[in-house]
């Protein structure tokens, strides 16, 4: 049982740190590529092909960091309801969860059929774009993960019944780092 | 399926702490399987991917980087001090400072969250230390914030843009009037009740000399705007683009001219803008099959049906759109409500001759305001967190600006040509 918590606990570290470096790599390349898109256009340079790039890093960029965000429990959601009602906030957990899961194995299920059912190729680099699709099912294979150990967690936590999760949350909690 | 039921579902489960975007991409999934099996499902895929990599969308992450490594890299700090110099001198002048402070901070950030966390600091602290009460000053702080995405340039302006298919252009330009009006506003609010409230003055009144030397030291900040807008108005670049210079612009002026900014430092500036910008890139990839649903089980149309039942007279729509968008701003984040609502608003204002600028201001303006009402602003907690004052202090004060900015919001919904005549003049 202990090597088993310790080799999740391994996997998920891992999991921490490829997603923030894999968020950080395609914001840089996004960064390098934009730019010079603008420099090339004053030179008037052709830089089309890069697109299939710049789309590339955008979908690996959004769904690794959707995997992090998932990790942490950091996706936005209001937690009015949840907040104020401690007792109805761990029955809703575990709905919540279960919800989150459903989505996550549609994403690897109908995302896999998807990217296995596609034989295109990027119109200028000839990209296959299995690469571009394949980003939602693998990354939905952590997010079925970490929704099945939540999932997990929140029974736990409502079969003790204890005093820990939403009871100690603040009325309304907003997600960390919001963008408006 | 019927509006009642989709719309219910759907905030039920945002109500019982379902993540937003999985909310909607289960509400969309759920209704395609519904109406058609799940075949259909690739359908979802296909318009999740596209929702994804809108390249509009990504203007997103590189604004909010700019507005980070700002924070970062010393420009708060000078914009705060630059403030100081035009507006510290009157009594209650550092509230002024604050307003000023974040109209110059709108014109480099498109974040009001970005304000707070930032200037806001700087702000609450020169305040305090002049004596004026945490509360007080932590409320004009959050409202002097939501200024921010209102003055390009903007997230929810990019956001609305890609939802509505509007120029991101127009809409940055209709947002200057109406931004600035805020700040005026606020200030007339700040001067009306100066002396009842007690508020101090600054002891110490700059020189020409210190003044001019604060003005330059904050002229590479200042600056920034240039790039952004007018990089945009003469065509050159795109909003995407334009974001990606004033990040590159704001790394530059921190590391190079302030010298604030350490390399060191930029894998997690980067890694912080990366996971704030992914919170809204995922809405918006569920939200694109989820307004595809809502389009083909035809519920914008029976939104127009039944909004034009009511009255056909726009004004009257507008205010009741608006009390809509304030509710919801109350108990929803803004970008939710966008993503959610603008699908089936948006046919009801073309439907009564409502330009979509003109309501895409109207619209942004409304979710600012919803920053700062309880029970879920936004702006009030990020404030209360870094300013470390109590919320309930920060409610106290911050109705009399609530005010203001209501009377803006209906007076840019009265006459549309304060939203109009900056993007007319430049021939949108």
């Amino acid at each position: 049982m202990h090597t088993i918590t310790r080799l999740i606990s391994i996997a998920d570290a891992a999991v921490a740190r490829l997603t923030r470096l894999g968020v950080i790599l395609a914001l840089v390349v996004l960064f390098v590529l934009l730019m010079a898109r603008v420099i090339a256009r004053t030179t008037e340079i052709p830089f089309a092909a890069y697109d299939e790039i710049v789309e590339l890093a955008t979908v690996w960029m959004t769904l690794l960091g959707t995997v992090a965000l998932w990790r942490e429990g950091a996706l936005f959601k209001v937690e009015i309801v949840t907040g104020a009602f401690p007792a109805f906030g761990r029955l809703a957990e575990i709905v919540v969860q279960a919800l989150m899961l459903a989505f996550a194995l549609m994403l690897v299920i109908v995302g896999g059929r998807f990217t296995l059912d596609s034989n295109e190729l990027t119109s200028f680099m000839q990209i296959d774009m299995r690469l571009y699709y394949g980003a939602i099912p693998v990354t939905g294979v952590f997010m079925a993960c970490y929704s099945l150990a939540g999932l997990v967690r929140a029974g736990c936590t409502l079969a003790r019944s204890g005093t820990a999760g939403s009871a100690e949350r603040p009325l309304t909690k907003p997600a960390v780092g919001t963008h408006l | 399926m019927s509006v009642f039921v989709i719309m219910s579902s759907l905030v039920s489960l945002i109500l019982i702490g379902t993540p937003i975007a999985i909310a909607l991409g289960l509400m969309a999934a759920g209704t395609m399987w519904w109406a058609a099996g799940p075949d259909l499902l690739g359908i979802f895929i296909q318009r999740f991917y596209t929702g994804m990599t809108s390249f509009s969308l990504l203007a997103i992450p590189f604004f909010i980087l700019a507005g980070n490594l700002m924070n970062t890299g010393g420009m708060t700090n000078r914009i705060f001090s630059t403030a100081e110099v035009f507006v510290g001198r009157v009594r209650g002048g550092l509230s002024h400072v604050n307003v000023v402070g974040s109209i110059l901070f709108a014109g480099m950030s498109g974040s009001a969250v970005a304000d707070c966390a930032g200037l806001g600091v700087v702000e609450v602290r020169a305040m305090r230390n002049a004596g004026y009460r945490p509360g007080y000053a932590a409320a004009i702080t959050a409202a002097s914030s939501t200024i921010g995405p209102v003055v390009p340039p903007s997230i929810p302006f990019v956001i609305y843009g890609s939802l509505a298919n509007v120029s991101v252009g127009a809409l940055f330009l209709a947002g200057i009037l109406p931004g600035i009006l805020m700040g005026v506003s606020m200030m007339v609010v700040i001067a009306l009740t100066a002396r009842s409230k007690g508020l101090p003055r600054l002891e110490h009144r700059p020189s020409l000399a210190e003044g001019t030397r604060t003005i330059l030291n904050a002229l590479p900040a200042l600056i920034m705007p240039v790039f952004v807008v007018g990089g945009l108005l003469l065509g050159w670049v795109t909003p995407t683009e334009a974001a990606v210079i004033a990040a590159a612009y704001a790394a530059f002026i921190g590391i190079v001219v302030y010298r604030e900014l350490k390399i060191s430092d930029l894998p997690e500036v980067l890694w912080a803008s990366g996971r704030q910008s992914v919170q809204v890139l995922f809405i918006m990839a569920a939200a694109a099959p989820f307004s595809w649903v809502l389009v083909q089980q035809q519920i914008p149309n029976a939104i127009v049906e039944a909004m034009l039942g009511v009255s056909e007279n726009p004004v009257v729509i507008l205010l009741m759109i608006n009390l809509v968008l304030l509710l919801l701003g109350m108990f929803i984040e803004g970008i939710a409500i966008m993503v959610i609502c603008m699908p089936m608003l948006l046919p009801v204002v073309t439907q009564i001759g409502v330009d979509p600028v003109h309501f895409g201001v109207i619209v942004v303006l409304n979710l600012m305001i919803g920053l700062i009402t309880p029970p879920v602003g936004l702006c009030l907690y990020t404030v209360s967190q870094v300013a470390e004052v109590d919320l309930f202090e920060i409610i106290k004060e911050i109705w009399i600006y609530l005010i203001a900015l209501l009377t803006v919001l209906l007076l840019i919904t009265f006459f549309p040509g304060l939203v109009m005549w900056v993007p007319a003049l430049f021939g949108f």
